[in-house]
């Protein structure tokens, strides 16, 4: 339930229109999903968290890819405060816990099914006056 | 489409404005006790009701079970992820059995329904003969509680058209039922086993079966199966029987090279007339597409290949896209993203796009084009014969340097409505320029796809105006 008022303050967010969410909250609508919604079967996470967060509907082209992360908004708020690296983006810490979707080989247009991947990679944002509004990418701990 | 809602419904004075709905359509919404009944009545005049992932249960069961029974006008009825358990079948079902219902599609997956479930739309099946469509994919089924189904099937009264089972923990053993089927079900269109571990025994047993049943089978989506090359002669004969046959789907299989090269005997066959094929991820190389060539040039039927994540790579593209060239070709929509192409095949497409006429859609995205290709591909976009209207070109290295060609392609191309540039590193610099070309009157963009690009916050102002100025035109992101 929890994490259900938490998909609605979003989703009421988002369709308060463009002007209602801001970057940071479009960034957390996207991208953040903690404690991990737990799914009906492992397969089906991707395709229902996406729609939930309003990412596939009908009428908009299924996304090719998208990472979830699993760690508190805070955490990624944090990286923002660190050295950021050459293209200006900013790395977390330690790895967090992920879930990166990508879109199967069908059809672009919804119902988008997707191929899940469970992983520990440290993420890289772009910030914008202290909070994340764009996910750049993840990576592995070096070895 | 009246009444469409994505996510949070719309106020009840919405509702009250808009009373006679013939179309309820809600998705990702969870119900109020109130949301609910305000739903309930509107519910008893629709046509079409679809409440995909609304958190109902098996008391919403109830109540939709008597909107069944009243309204006689109801076709379609959509129920997708909600756990409604084989109890909120059974309440469903009550409603569907009755004679004034006229329901004609009926979809629930991933509903948390089991093989019990099975035995209640059995009887659905037996009695209801307006059912022309059941979806029950993502629903832990298994063989029995589908043999169960068949059965239902069987039934003279049924005249189902089209069946959907993906996920449905079926095994080997379900064909020798659908073989029974088949045979007895004349109607039966369209077909989908998708992410099923059926296995080459099982999947050409069910070959046979199709080619000697009477049923004139359109579509067969048999995606993730654990087909290889050892059963593609027996699906190439369904191909060269079955001239009905119109979409086929074995993606996510590795049925390889070899496997290709026999499916494309049934393909190449007069009687085949395929229109839509899917092969994407299908393990296949270079080496294939001496065959898929051949096939895009000679067969005017096909509108429509994916051939997605395969190492197609240069050297196959090239052969592809002299395929494009021939002027019996009449392909629609090519979709080759991630084949493991690079700026070395751009020439020869920007040639074949220059060339063909009839190819609308061109899917790119997760090739290593970079700018350089992107600006070879442009010179053929703008060529009058090219006709394309969507073009998808995510994630292939692209950066702001391209833009400026890109712009020109957007405003000079009326044909182009829709352009995905999707991570791609194009930078406030690139994103000025797109702009630059969105606001050129001759430019004719509807949707323009931008995920997971990076801009700055005077960008994103621009973007915003831009959007507001073109109400018909969508900027994704």
């Amino acid at each position: 339930m929890a994490s259900w008022a938490l998909c609605m303050a979003m989703v009421l967010a988002a369709l308060a229109g463009a002007v209602g969410e801001s970057r940071y909250e479009k960034f957390l609508r996207q991208h953040v999903d903690h404690p991990q919604t737990s799914a009906l079967a492992a397969h089906r996470y991707c395709e229902t968290m996406l729609a939930r967060r309003q990412v596939t509907a009908p009428g908009r082209p299924c996304k090719p890819s998208n990472t979830f992360v699993h760690a508190p908004s805070e955490e990624l708020v944090a990286a923002c405060t660190q050295m950021p690296d050459a293209m200006g983006f900013h790395s977390t810490p330690t790895p967090m816990s992920l879930t990166a979707c990508r879109l199967r080989g069908r059809d672009t247009r919804p119902p988008c099914a997707y191929r899940a991947r469970q992983v520990q990679h440290h993420v890289r944002v772009a910030c914008l006056d202290g909070l994340p509004v764009h996910l750049a990418g993840t990576y592995a701990p070096p070895q | 489409m009246a009444g469409v809602h994505a996510g949070v419904g719309p106020s009840l004075q919405e509702d009250i404005k808009s009373t006679v709905k013939m179309e309820l359509d809600i998705q990702c919404e969870e119900m109020s006790p109130s949301r609910w009944a305000e739903l309930l009545s509107t519910m008893k005049s629709c046509k079409s009701i679809r409440l995909d992932d609304c958190n109902l249960s098996s008391s919403n069961c109830e109540d939709l079970s008597s909107i069944i029974n009243t309204n006689p006008s109801l076709t379609e009825l959509k129920l997708n992820n909600n756990e409604l358990g084989d109890a909120g079948i059974e309440y469903l079902c009550k409603g569907l059995l009755t004679p004034s219902c006229s329901l004609q599609k009926l979809w629930l997956q991933n509903c948390n329904l089991t093989s019990a479930s099975c035995e209640t739309l059995r009887s659905v099946l037996s009695a209801q003969l307006s059912l022309t469509e059941l979806h029950v994919g993502d629903n832990k089924l298994g063989t029995a509680g589908v043999k169960v189904l068949c059965q239902g099937m069987m039934n003279p009264n049924c005249k189902l058209q089209k069946l959907q089972l993906e996920y449905c923990e079926l095994t080997a053993d379900i064909v020798e039922a659908l073989n029974a089927t088949l045979q007895s079900k004349p109607t039966l269109k369209e077909l989908s086993l998708s992410n099923n571990t059926l296995g080459d025994t099982a999947v050409k047993q069910l070959c046979r079966g199709l080619v000697e049943a009477s049923c004139n089978l359109e579509l067969l989506h048999l995606e993730n199966c654990g087909i290889t090359s050892d059963s593609c002669r027996e699906i190439s004969a369904v191909l060269s029987n079955k001239s009905s046959l119109i979409d086929l789907s074995v993606g996510d299989n590795k049925i390889g090279d070899s496997g290709l090269a026999l499916l494309c005997q049934g393909l190449m066959h007069p009687n085949c007339k395929i229109q839509k094929l899917w092969l994407w991820d299908c393990d296949l190389t270079s080496a294939s597409c001496k065959d898929l060539s051949r096939l895009i040039s000679t067969k005017e039927t096909l509108t429509e290949i994916s051939l997605i994540d395969n190492n197609l790579r240069d050297l196959g593209m090239e052969m592809l896209c002299q395929a494009l060239k021939d002027p019996r070709s009449k392909l629609q929509e090519l979709w080759i993203r991630e084949c493991g192409l690079t700026t070395a095949c751009c020439k020869a497409l920007s040639s074949a796009v220059s060339v063909n006429k009839h190819l609308k859609v061109l899917h790119m995205g997760e090739n290593k084009l970079g700018d350089a290709g992107v600006e070879l591909m442009c010179e053929g976009l703008l060529h009058p014969n090219c006709n394309i209207q969507s073009l998808w070109l995510g994630n292939c290295d692209l950066t702001a340097a391209c833009c400026a060609t890109l712009a020109t392609v957007m405003a000079t191309k009326q044909c182009l409505t829709e352009l995905d540039l999707s991570y791609n590193s194009l930078e406030d610099e690139g994103i000025r320029k797109i702009c630059e070309a969105l606001r050129n009157p001759s430019c004719n963009m509807q949707q323009l796809i931008l995920y997971d690009i990076f801009w700055s916050s005077e960008v994103d102002d621009e973007l915003r105006a831009l959007e507001e100025s073109k109400p018909e035109m969508k900027i994704i992101s």
